[in-house]
């Protein structure tokens, strides 16, 4: 009868010791967090992809608490979470610009043809460390998958060469942008936009050779544009989005096809 | 006893086919692409511009720092243009691309009428060497291409008490340096005095591999006044041409991790490079042009040729009367180390010691399979990496910390590569954790 009783009593005497040690270490040791940190934790989109700058989701909420501040908002939150968050915190919600990341080529196989066979690992670096390019133009999207491993939302994927981005599904995080050796992905803001999709800055004619689809500096778009937002620079075409007032004229005049109208269907 | 390094190492088949070529002379091509940057470091400014008239031994392209060094052209003519082109590293650079005034002359007529400089050696200082062979734009011609005379300016802390001449080509295919080392011996040893002058009378070890008891025969008779340098048979095992396993090999001494050869006292030059300080004083020639292997299995008669820098690769094709439709594999350099290239009209540089032409039949193309963890990579790796370990960390993006110094270390020898029985493309992955490393940095 005592046979059972003895460890019984000895580890329910270890567990009042440990209990108590415990208990004591647990409000000696205490340290207030503001319960705020962990309710906005669980509102934010909680994928930790760091677009805002910090480590993750936990990290930024923090910051938002202890700062009291909403300037610079997550940039993958919608409106909604984002007002959600100011009215926990009594602040004023400050959403911000939406961006998606866009990339600057067309070079689908189609259009820049391969110039070698490539049979190393599949990462754009890691073929960069073979050579500049394995395609014709020095300037075009490898299409081994850097940005697309980056990509925390599944939003990327590789189509004929090239990257495609789903903007549906793009929260404008920017883990892309420095995944790509070729600077090829910009942010650009999540509207209807017109862009050229080229960054070639060789000679006209190179880039031509290079690639069916290339910006060759011919100036045309410069010309026809009377808002003075379009600029040819070192062979390249540039597009000021800011005074850009999306007359078209510039798409219908350029003979490459390399500018073009980027639209998106918001849910908003 | 023969001396060699311990760590790893492997034996793959030496291939040596063109070992008894002597070396022969081209025809000045009838366009020659001068690349402006041949040399690890800060990259050169050109200097030249289209329609520019040119001498040869002119400077085209302006060093513009210490660790840089200057390009000359190889042939009087004219520059056509400069243009970017495919490099035989893979990198697109800019090229000077310089019509000769005289096409097809023999290039050995073009050599000889270079003037003797005649000079007394004991009165150069040492700055007036290093000066000297700064511009002459010499670089390492083994294949790294880092500029010479910055290998040869010890900060003053560093004592050097000991120069390695690195004739051990241990690449198979490769044998320029055999052949320089077999039929310009008198020359070398010129050279070496130069490089001997320079820090007060170190003695010097010629390393060689014994698979070439020719060249080590000529030289230990070429080098029986000189009491100071000794030549050293070594065993062959690849990768001995590295400086680091080199040093090791002949001094047993260890160079530090993220160390260089000077922190051990000790300073290795390539034999070609050695040639090329001959030709800068004896000669008043910069490094215009080198020896270079065409060898492969597509090569009907594979030889050792000296081409003028900037020789598009296209020339020595129809020279060597080799098919570009065949061609599978183009690698400048050795097979361990070159880089495969895709452009026929990628220029020679002072670093291409080899080209290889290899058709279908040496294309393996299996894919990458899983790793067994059998340690084949381990055991080879000549810098006694856990090359498995940290490859697995670099695919994963997440390198831990503590290994970071260890991928820093790694040679790119190829090693691991050769060995691992699942085809995993080790070596890559190295370069690739080597890359994200500098990039996170």
């Amino acid at each position: 009868m005592f046979d059972i009783l003895i460890p019984g009593l000895i580890l329910g005497g270890f567990a009042l010791i440990s209990s108590t040690g415990l208990y004591i270490a647990s409000k000696k040791f205490y340290v207030y967090e503001d319960p705020r940190i962990a309710e906005v934790t669980e509102m934010l989109p909680g994928a930790n992809c760091g677009g805002c700058g910090f480590a993750g989701c936990a990290a930024y909420a923090e910051y938002v608490v202890h700062e009291n501040s909403l300037k610079k908002p997550c940039p993958v939150a919608d409106d909604e979470t984002m007002s959600q968050i100011g009215a926990l915190l009594g602040l004023a919600a400050d959403s911000g610009v939406k961006k998606v990341a866009s990339l600057m080529c067309k070079g689908t196989s189609e259009n820049c043809k391969s110039v070698m066979e490539y049979k190393g690992i599949e990462d754009c670096w890691a073929a960069m460390l073979v050579a500049d390019t394995s395609k014709a133009c020095a300037f075009s999207c490898l299409g081994l998958s850097s940005c697309v491993r980056a990509c925390s939302f599944d939003a990327m994927r590789i189509e004929d060469g090239i990257v495609v981005i789903d903007d549906e599904k793009c929260t404008g995080c920017g883990m892309c942008i420095s995944a790509c050796p070729k600077n090829l992905l910009h942010m650009r803001p999540k509207a209807k936009i017109i862009t050229v999709t080229c960054l070639n800055t060789d000679r006209g004619a190179d880039a031509r050779k290079a690639c069916a689809v290339a910006c060759i500096g011919c100036g045309k778009c410069e010309k026809v544009c009377e808002d003075d937002a379009i600029h040819v620079n070192n062979f390249l075409a540039k597009i000021d989005y800011d005074k850009c007032t999306l007359c078209e004229k510039c798409v219908e005049a350029c003979p490459t096809n390399s500018i073009e109208i980027r639209e998106v269907t918001i849910d908003a | 006893m023969l001396k060699t390094f311990k760590m790893g190492g492997i034996h793959p088949p030496e291939e040596k086919i063109s070992s008894n070529k002597q070396i022969t002379f081209c025809e000045v091509p009838a366009q020659l692409l001068v690349p402006v940057d041949q040399h690890i470091g800060k990259p050169c400014e050109i200097i030249v511009e289209k329609g520019s008239v040119v001498e040869r031994g002119q400077l085209v392209a302006k060093s513009t720092g210490f660790v840089s060094s200057n390009v000359h052209s190889p042939v009087a003519g004219k520059v056509d243009k400069i243009v970017k082109m495919p490099q035989l590293g893979g990198q697109i650079k800019q090229c000077a691309l310089i019509t000769p005034d005289a096409p097809g002359e023999n290039y050995a007529e073009v050599l000889k009428k270079d003037s003797i400089n005649n000079f007394d050696l004991d009165k150069l200082s040492v700055e007036e060497i290093r000066k000297t062979i700064a511009d002459a734009g010499i670089v390492g011609m083994g294949g790294a291409g880092f500029p010479t005379h910055v290998k040869l300016s010890p900060p003053p802390e560093k004592t050097i008490d000991a120069l390695i001449i690195n004739g051990a080509e241990c690449e198979p295919y490769i044998t320029s340096d055999h052949r320089i080392m077999l039929e310009r011996a008198e020359e070398m040893i010129k050279g070496i005095l130069i490089l001997q002058h320079l820090f007060d009378g170190v003695p010097i070890y010629i390393g060689i591999e014994r698979n070439k008891p020719d060249a080590i025969e000529t030289l230990e008779k070429a080098v029986k006044d000189h009491e100071k340098i000794t030549v050293v048979p070594l065993i062959v095992k690849y990768p001995q041409g590295g400086e680091k396993q080199l040093i090791k090999a002949i001094l047993n001494r260890e160079v530090p991790s993220k160390g260089l050869p000077m922190d051990v006292g000790v300073v290795v030059q390539n034999v070609a490079t050695v040639l090329a300080v001959h030709d800068a004083f004896y000669y008043k020639r910069p490094l215009m042009e080198r020896v270079v292997t065409i060898s492969g299995n597509l090569v009907k008669n594979p030889g050792n040729i000296m081409l003028p820098i900037g020789t598009p690769i296209s020339y020595v094709m129809e020279k060597f009367e080799i098919d570009p439709q065949k061609v599978r594999v183009m690698i400048s350099g050795g097979p361990m180390m070159g880089r495969t290239s895709y452009s026929f009209e990628s220029p020679i540089t002072k670093t291409t010691s080899a080209l290889l032409f290899f058709d279908e039949s040496r294309i393996i193309g299996r894919e990458e399979n899983p790793c067994i963890r059998c340690g084949s990579c381990i055991r080879a790796c000549p810098m006694g990496l856990a090359v498995a370990q940290y490859t697995e960390m670099i695919k994963a993006n997440n390198i831990a910390p503590a290994v970071r110094d260890s991928i820093m270390d790694c040679i790119e020898c190829g090693s691991c590569s050769y060995v691992c029985p699942a085809d995993r493309r080790l070596v890559h992955w190295m370069r690739l954790g080597k890359n994200l490393i500098r990039r996170e940095n």
